[in-house]
């Protein structure tokens, strides 16, 4: 195969090559402010955030620009000694897993009913969409009266439900069901996105290939399963990796209604975090969870997309 | 020509994104005025944040700078959740932090990350020495004071007047035993049994937040027991008085608790709320509490009195109280004339004429320096005064705040875990031990 040469030059290129250089070089170019971005602000963080994990930085190494020393891995191994560690990622995995499974659930069972054109399904999405706009503390905030002790709403009505044998029912004092307290509250934040983005991939399966199906005699069960769902795959993919990333990362709810309590059983590893660093101005040890933590979602997220990747993918 | 416009946008946005990097901060102004330096200072205060106390500061610092036209004092709201991060940001962009009023829980971080120096100092020697010592002696963080007391207050018990003589009883025969207040608790709890607006009828606050872990510190030390040695290490919780006086108050909370005498898991503030609504008969705060309970109806002070925690509680127990202070803390690297101002504004917020209002009607304490010797004290103090002198202090440690906070993990673990007394006490000290040993 022969390319066309440039003329006057000593060393002769091929004229394509130099065009895929100027192309790439160019694309570089374009891309450069996003690099910075991304290096400055993700990157470099990221990275001063690990270096500090494995390092004695406390307040005064902040205040005064004093470097950290290297402490011997002493951060992990404290955290880990003191079964924290191990608690918090156990308590933000069961709070991950229940609230994106019952997100998904009640979000598919909401899309389904609204995308079966029943009256007021416009006025429905509409306030559907209260949750999602309200902010995640005044969520928190919300909740906390209702499930207040003793003269929150939830007290009231099992009070009522009971008959009055039950007076003293207080959601978040129960090391129990503290953390199905903070789900609650996170599943009414959270239903309503998830629900109008999976009616949006609803609206989006072919109307030919359920009839198709139909007239096939599949079943409401089947068409659901073998065609609807298939067919939203990358919205289901992209929603519940925002869920599960979204809850990875709660702590606006936690701080609000149980800043951790009671007893430890709703420190995750957010919550765990911050104690670390702005509770105990324990910077090293804060980054060493955040780290976990970070690795922790990664491999998720990783999995997860490794379980829905698509064929665009 | 597409190209080269693309090209040179990507490089404007690259060079902009350099740019805002940059960034120097600002001095505090300092000008000269006639013979005198006019200097600002920046007072950072936890009591803007409520509504009563920032009405007064402001009034009180507008009425300081009339007088003394050469200080500016500009003042920021802060918060114990975020003071460092505030401190650190202002300080990131050339603010000064010049002056902090807040806790004394604040003081072991402030001092160790470097935001104050020791007031002795700055104020002058005969002012200094006019506070009391053992107030003083609680403001001391590794042998140095680093803040001077605005006043303080013991732990005490805010009791309902009319509730209390409606079931028969008389405030002039108030328990000076736990068993007598035992039996007070009682004949209320009988009295008020079917009473939906009476919820509570002996408060003690057991939410995991650092108020309350001060607060069942307290608790702890009225039954006898001392939480931290002098060495400012955990104290010997496993045997002798500790051991004697950790185990009567748990069973002090498991009694009030278990019996519905009061709810877990509340914090100070649903129990100033709800004594201010007339729903508690009694419970266990600070006396600047009340600025909360007054909040709530303008009547309360028909009904608010108070008690001392009783002087005999448990087996050696004397009802002594660790001492609570608001206090004044001074920035580092202040100018001479900074200093000067500094002194004149603690001065001013620690004499008879500017106090005597805030501490009958907004915070009510007891004073700490001799200046206020004359104030006049709030008589919904006077059933607890016996209480003021008997005070002990605490050695301070940076862990202060997440060890007394574990306090309320233990209480909760016994009370309502089913965890044995002595599990719940073994867990406790495995987790103060975390964090002081951090």
């Amino acid at each position: 195969m022969t390319f066309p040469v440039e003329a006057g030059k000593k060393k002769q290129r091929p004229a394509f090559r130099d065009q895929k250089t100027k192309d790439v070089l160019f694309c570089l170019l374009l891309l450069l402010p996003a690099i910075v971005l991304c290096i400055t602000f993700i990157i470099i963080p990221i990275i001063d955030s690990v270096i500090m994990s494995f390092q004695d930085y406390r307040l005064v190494n902040l205040t005064q620009n004093i470097p950290g020393e290297w402490n011997n891995f002493s951060n992990y191994t404290r955290l880990w000694g003191s079964g924290r560690l191990q608690s918090s990622i156990m308590i933000t995995v069961v709070f991950v897993v229940a609230t994106v499974v019952l997100t998904f659930v009640t979000a598919l069972i909401l899309a389904l009913i609204l995308n079966s054109k029943i009256r007021g399904a416009r006025l429905l999405r509409s306030i559907m969409m209260i949750p999602w706009v309200v902010p995640t503390v005044i969520t928190g905030l919300l909740w906390m009266w209702i499930f207040a002790n003793p003269y929150g709403l939830l007290q009231y009505l099992v009070g009522i439900f009971t008959g009055g044998h039950v007076t003293n029912f207080s959601i978040l004092s129960n090391t129990d069901t503290a953390l199905w307290g903070v789900i609650i509250a996170a599943l009414w934040k959270q239903i309503p996105l998830m629900a109008l983005l999976l009616l949006a991939g609803m609206q989006n399966v072919p109307d030919d290939i359920i009839e198709a199906a139909k007239i096939d005699g599949a079943s409401y069960v089947q068409r659901l399963v073998y065609i609807v769902l298939p067919y939203m795959k990358s919205v289901i993919s992209v929603s519940v990796s925002m869920c599960i990333i979204e809850n990875f990362k709660q702590y606006p709810l936690f701080a609000t209604l149980t800043n951790g309590g009671p007893t430890g059983a709703t420190t995750t590893l957010a919550v765990l975090s911050y104690d670390e660093a702005f509770v105990n101005y324990n910077y090293g040890s804060g980054a060493a969870v955040t780290t976990v933590w970070l690795l922790l979602m990664i491999i998720v997220v990783f999995v997860f997309r490794r379980i829905f990747r698509t064929d665009n993918d | 020509m597409k190209r080269k416009i693309a090209a040179a946008l990507a490089m404007a946005m690259t060079f902009s994104l350099a740019a805002c990097g940059g960034g120097g901060g600002t001095d505090t102004p300092s000008t000269s005025n006639g013979e005198q330096e006019n200097v600002t200072l920046r007072f950072y205060n936890y009591a803007l944040s409520e509504t009563a106390k920032a009405d007064w500061w402001n009034a009180t610092v507008e009425a300081f700078e009339a007088e003394n036209d050469w200080i500016d004092i500009e003042t920021v709201t802060v918060d114990y959740n975020s003071m460092i991060q505030t401190f650190t940001n202002d300080l990131a962009s050339g603010l000064a932090v010049d002056m902090v009023y807040g806790e004394v829980s604040w003081i072991p971080a402030l001092a160790e990350s470097g935001f104050v120096q020791s007031p002795e100092d700055v104020l002058s020697a005969d002012f200094y020495s006019g506070y009391y010592d053992y107030v003083l002696e609680q403001m001391k963080y590794n042998d140095t004071v680093y803040a001077v007391p605005h006043y303080y207050s013991p732990s005490l018990i805010f009791v309902n007047k009319d509730l209390v003589e409606a079931a028969g009883l008389s405030m002039d025969s108030f328990p000076t035993t736990l068993d007598g207040l035992k039996e007070w608790i009682e004949t209320l709890a009988a009295y008020y049994q079917g009473d939906t607006n009476v919820t509570t009828i002996f408060g003690l606050t057991t939410a995991e937040v650092s108020a309350t872990g001060a607060n069942i510190n307290a608790m702890y030390n009225a039954f006898g027991g001392t939480l931290i040695n002098d060495q400012g290490g955990l104290a010997d919780l496993t045997s002798g008085d500790n051991l004697t006086a950790m185990t009567e108050m748990l069973d002090f909370y498991k009694y009030l608790i278990g019996s519905g005498y009061t709810q877990e898991n509340l914090k100070l503030k649903d129990y100033r709320s709800s004594f201010g609504a007339g729903n508690v008969v009694m419970y266990v705060d600070q006396s600047w509490g009340y600025a909360q309970i007054s909040e709530v109806s303008d009547n309360t002070s028909d009904f608010t009195v108070t008690a001392s925690l009783p002087g005999t509680m448990g087996t050696n127990g004397k009802g002594e109280s660790l001492v609570e202070s608001h206090c004044f803390m001074i920035g580092s690297g202040l100018s001479d004339a900074q200093k000067e101002a500094v002194d004149l504004f603690i001065q001013y917020c620690t004499s008879t004429g500017t106090m005597e209002d805030y501490l009958n009607n907004i915070g009510l304490a007891y004073v700490a320096h001799e200046n206020m010797e004359d104030c006049q004290i709030s008589p919904i103090l006077d059933g607890a005064s016996s209480g003021k002198d008997n005070v002990v202090t605490q050695p301070l440690i940076s862990a202060a705040t997440s060890v007394q906070t574990e306090m309320a993990s233990m209480v909760l673990n016994y009370v309502s875990n089913g965890v044995s007394s002595e599990d719940a006490v073994n867990s406790y000290i495995t987790e103060a031990e975390y964090y002081i040993n951090q």
